[in-house]
């Protein structure tokens, strides 16, 4: 009772505030004084306002920066409630790290596939590459709703993310091109041109991308996708890359150059998630900071949730898709296995809510949101399988259901699961304004 | 009727009419209006305060705006590729992305953290006019530098940068310094450029507010032109192409208020900064002896690289963002600067308050009060801000005052504080004191106040 006192005064005051979250360190507050904000009426801002001077409670015990203290009293949390809380950070970073392990082992297991393919490229062995390929990527889907918090996966510099999996991806600056004529450009690429770079290695593919801006676009989940399956030439299903683009006097020029690139590519993707995996153990400084500032830690993992669900799944790879209706405007587009793997990232999403992982199944981001609102946990919960049932329901292949008009099957389906999500992003605001945590589930994500 | 007489009718107001002594501080009294872009403004102090909507979007509009920012923020790559929606990049380019340089809807900073060009570009042009009234493009490189490439494309040149200090001091004696850049440009990959080639740097500045500037009306506008007054300030209109209507019009947008319309300057940048041709442009910008150039695959088959679809959503979603509010409104020290700024004369350019109209592409950009603080005019700045190059009836010494709504955030959004249309002032501070031409009497107002003036004015600006 008294701590809703203290919340209720804090509110009188008219104080406004907004943070912007930074990473392990947490919510920085900025406090605006100002009387009349009536005209702050913007969809999202609204609810990011956590600490607006509302007197309807809307956002119960608003003044995140207090919890961030870590000070029982200030935040309006009982011992249990921390001790709680904190169960839940630990869980949370102990499945993550253990999904970064394994996404690393699976990378490692996928080289040893690779290296096999290509000490004798056929088209079984490439067969076995791209399933590989497929496979290794499993784990990776089920951490991407612990992005957009300038954690290690995706603070910049260095931002590991963008070398890890980048799209879309310049073709024509790794290798040979078909266009829509069907007419092979044999001269494109770092592939076949040893000019511009003799050696292949990652060092070298860093430095030659720097000098043409600082965006990468040739390294990566789909870099790889591309070096196993080649460009998608048909409306409709995967690239057609022949084995024999690897085999010496084969009929394409500079297969060694090409399976070198394929092979640098794939350490590159095991180096940087080395590096994110490593952020994560639990003796390094960001896993000590994050569980150690549990309020801090709790909105970062609700805004990694919010914005993956609502601002890059929902928006960024479904919306932008579902307004440009481009066949290939999807982030598997060589190997068109675009829907396995975003229905990999919203069981992800349901899997970091609930706290499981793999047999893990420890304490949840839900049973915090059960214990401040049940309700609330069950149209939140609700809202995930509704989500993860939409994906499931798109007819695959994603090239064919979004072509067509809007009452098309498949754009019917691709409407509801982009709305699914996006309902399921202000939830997880919604959820987080229970805990009395204030995210910005609108922010777009630093570029 | 007079200058003064026009603008009291429009603003009944005496902001604007300058003449110094004229104006008192009582001017500003009445209390500080947070809201910067009217109903367009959003309270926000975050990385994210350049990036909102305005409010009451349909849900039609939000999804356009949705869909603009992600094509203002994804990569393009080279021609043919499987994603043909984003393919066609260059061959000649500065920037992969709208959000290389308009790095969270801000501007990014000249150089990147590694050294290389980031933010800022070079126009060129040589002696004389194009058919269309604008700058005369080199014939072998056309109006702007490209110092990228797709693979296998010689780029037109690599630029250079130097700055040297120049020391300065202010009335009471405090030292500053500032640094003078000099730009040099060699490898000219396709040979040399014409005699008498003339280079403006440029960096791309933020996108807020656009739709607002481009609703106020022309007649507001063209009622702040006046010739010189007794400080030497005067303010004229640039009128510039638009290609849409095939006739010379108002220019308002750019450094030189060189282009039109967002909408133009958008596809402007599209295939002058990126490469990516579109129905307005839809001609690539190699030329005759670019042979690689030309050669290269054109991306977007079977439509423009840039569809009408994706250049509209771009278009609407920078006309769409919204203004950040006015901070400190209550903050002395800010009223303070805020009366300063006015009494040093920085109001008679960098005018408080304009209104829009009843054309925008949205509800609550129409009829509103807002305080860019810029008059939208050209001025010229002196010799030490000029570029020399013309561009339309801009001269080489003009400039079109830039708005400074936003201006305080710049740093939480950018982390940089580079400045000026080169970013070559590393503060505000700075940045008034390059200040020459007709500001020159502002910035002594300014260079020759006590510290404390000094500080107050700054902390109004950051206010902003």
């Amino acid at each position: 009772m008294i701590l809703t006192f203290v919340i209720k005064k804090v509110m009188n005051s008219n104080r406004v505030c907004a943070f912007r979250s930074s990473g392990p360190k947490g919510p920085q507050m900025t406090k605006i004084t100002t009387k009349n904000l009536r005209w702050l009426a913007v969809a999202g801002l609204a609810a990011a306002a956590g600490c607006s001077d509302s007197k309807d409670g809307a956002a119960p015990g608003g003044e995140a920066g207090a919890m961030g203290s870590g000070d029982a009293g200030a935040g309006g949390e009982s011992s249990a409630d921390l001790s709680a809380r904190s169960a839940v950070v630990k869980n949370y970073a102990s499945n993550l790290a253990q999904g970064y392990a394994d996404s690393v082992a699976d990378e490692k297991a996928f080289k040893t596939v690779i290296d096999a393919f290509l000490a004798a490229p056929t088209e079984a062995t490439l067969t076995a590459a791209r399933d590989s390929w497929l496979e290794s990527r499993a784990h990776y889907m089920l951490t991407e709703g612990a992005r957009f918090y300038n954690g290690p996966i995706d603070d910049d510099p260095p931002n590991h993310e963008a070398v890890i999996n980048s799209w879309p991806l310049d073709e024509a600056y790794i290798d040979y091109t078909t266009d829509a004529q069907g007419v092979v450009d044999e001269t494109s690429g770092v592939v076949n041109n040893p000019d511009i770079l003799k050696d292949i290695t990652f060092k070298g593919l860093d430095d030659l991308n720097a000098q043409g801006g600082d965006e990468n676009i040739s390294s990566g989940y789909h870099a790889v996708e591309f070096l196993l399956w080649g460009q998608a030439l048909k409306k409709v299903g995967p690239g057609e890359r022949p084995a024999t683009d690897y085999v010496i006097g084969g009929p394409r020029k500079n297969p060694d150059r090409r399976g070198t690139y394929l092979g640098v590519a794939v350490d590159g993707l095991i180096s940087h998630l080395t590096a994110v995996r490593d952020a994560w153990t639990p003796k390094a400084k960001y896993r000590v900071d994050f569980e150690a500032d549990t309020a801090a830690a709790l909105t970062n993992m609700f805004t990694g949730l919010a914005k993956f669900s609502k601002g890059e799944l929902g928006s960024e790879r479904l919306a932008a898709a579902y307004k440009s209706k481009e066949r290939h405007d999807q982030h598997d587009c060589f190997s068109s296995e675009t829907l396995v793997d975003y229905e990999r990232d919203a069981r992800g999403i349901q899997d970091i809510y609930l706290g499981n992982y793999g047999d893990n199944d420890g304490p949840g981001m839900d049973e915090l949101v059960h214990a401040a609102d049940p309700a609330l946990d069950t149209k939140l919960k609700a809202q995930i399988q509704t989500s993860i049932d939409a994906i499931v329901a798109i007819p695959k292949p994603f090239e064919d259901a979004i072509a067509g008009d809007d009452d098309s099957k498949g754009r019917v389906k691709i409407k509801a699961a982009l709305d699914a999500l996006t309902a399921q992003g202000d939830l997880f605001g919604k959820a987080a304004a229970a805990l009395g945590l204030t995210i910005r589930v609108d922010d777009p994500p630093e570029e | 009727m007079t200058r003064c007489a026009v603008l009291a009718i429009l603003l009944l107001a005496a902001n604007g009419c300058s003449g110094g002594a004229a104006t008192s501080d009582a001017a500003v009294a009445a209390p500080p209006d947070p809201k910067s872009g009217g109903a367009a403004t959003v309270l926000d102090v975050t990385a994210n305060s350049y990036s909102n909507s305005i409010a009451g979007l349909s849900d039609e509009q939000a999804g356009d705006f949705s869909f603009g920012h992600s094509i203002f923020s994804q990569n393009w790559v080279t021609a043919p590729a499987t994603t043909s929606g984003t393919d066609g990049l260059g061959p000649l380019y500065n920037a992969r992305a709208c959000s290389t340089c308009h790095s969270q809807d801000g501007r990014s900073p000249p150089f990147s953290s590694s050294g290389g060009l980031l933010g800022l570009l070079f126009r060129l042009s040589i002696p004389g006019r194009a058919d269309n009234g604008g700058p005369n493009p080199d014939p072998v490189y056309g109006d702007q530098l490209r110092q990228f490439a797709i693979l296998k494309v010689p780029a037109d040149g690599t630029p250079h940068v130097a700055y040297a200090e120049t020391p300065g001091k202010y009335g009471d004696g405090t030292d500053f310094s500032l640094q003078t850049p000099t730009y040099n440009i060699d490898g000219w990959n396709y040979g040399k450029p014409s005699a008498g080639l003339m280079i403006s740097p440029r960096t791309g500045p933020s996108v807020i507010g656009l739709g607002l500037l481009e609703a106020v009306p022309e007649e507001e506008i063209l009622a702040h032109v006046h010739p010189p007054d007794a400080d030497g300030v005067s303010g004229v209109p640039n009128h510039v192409w638009d290609a849409a209507l095939q006739k010379t019009v108002l220019g308002r947008i750019g450094w030189k208020a060189n282009q039109p319309t967002t909408l133009q300057q958008t596809a402007a940048a599209f295939v002058g900064d990126i490469g990516i041709t579109g129905s307005l442009f839809p001609t690539g910008t190699c030329t005759s002896t670019m042979t690689a150039c030309l050669h290269a695959a054109s991306g977007g088959d079977p439509d423009f690289e840039l569809t009408d679809d994706r250049w509209k959503a771009v278009g609407f979603y920078m006309k769409s963002l919204a203004v950040p509010g006015r901070r400190d409104i209550d903050d002395p020290r800010a009223l303070q600067g805020e009366a300063l700024f006015q009494r040093f004369g920085c109001t008679s350019c960098h005018l408080p308050t304009l209104h829009t109209g009843a054309d925008a592409v949205a509800d609550v950009l129409k009829n509103q009060t807002i305080h860019p603080y810029t008059d939208l005019l050209l001025h010229d700045m002196g010799p030490d801000l000029a570029d020399g190059r013309p561009d339309f009836e801009a001269t080489g010494s003009q400039w079109r005052t830039t708005p400074l709504w936003g201006i305080g955030l710049l740093q939480t959004v950018n982390h940089h504080a580079f400045l000026l249309h080169d970013g070559r002032a590393r503060g505000v501070a700075e940045a008034i004191l390059w200040h020459g031409g007709e500001a020159a009497t502002a910035r002594e107002n300014f260079r020759l106040a006590d510290a404390s003036e000094r500080s107050a004015l700054l902390k109004f600006l950051e206010s902003l």
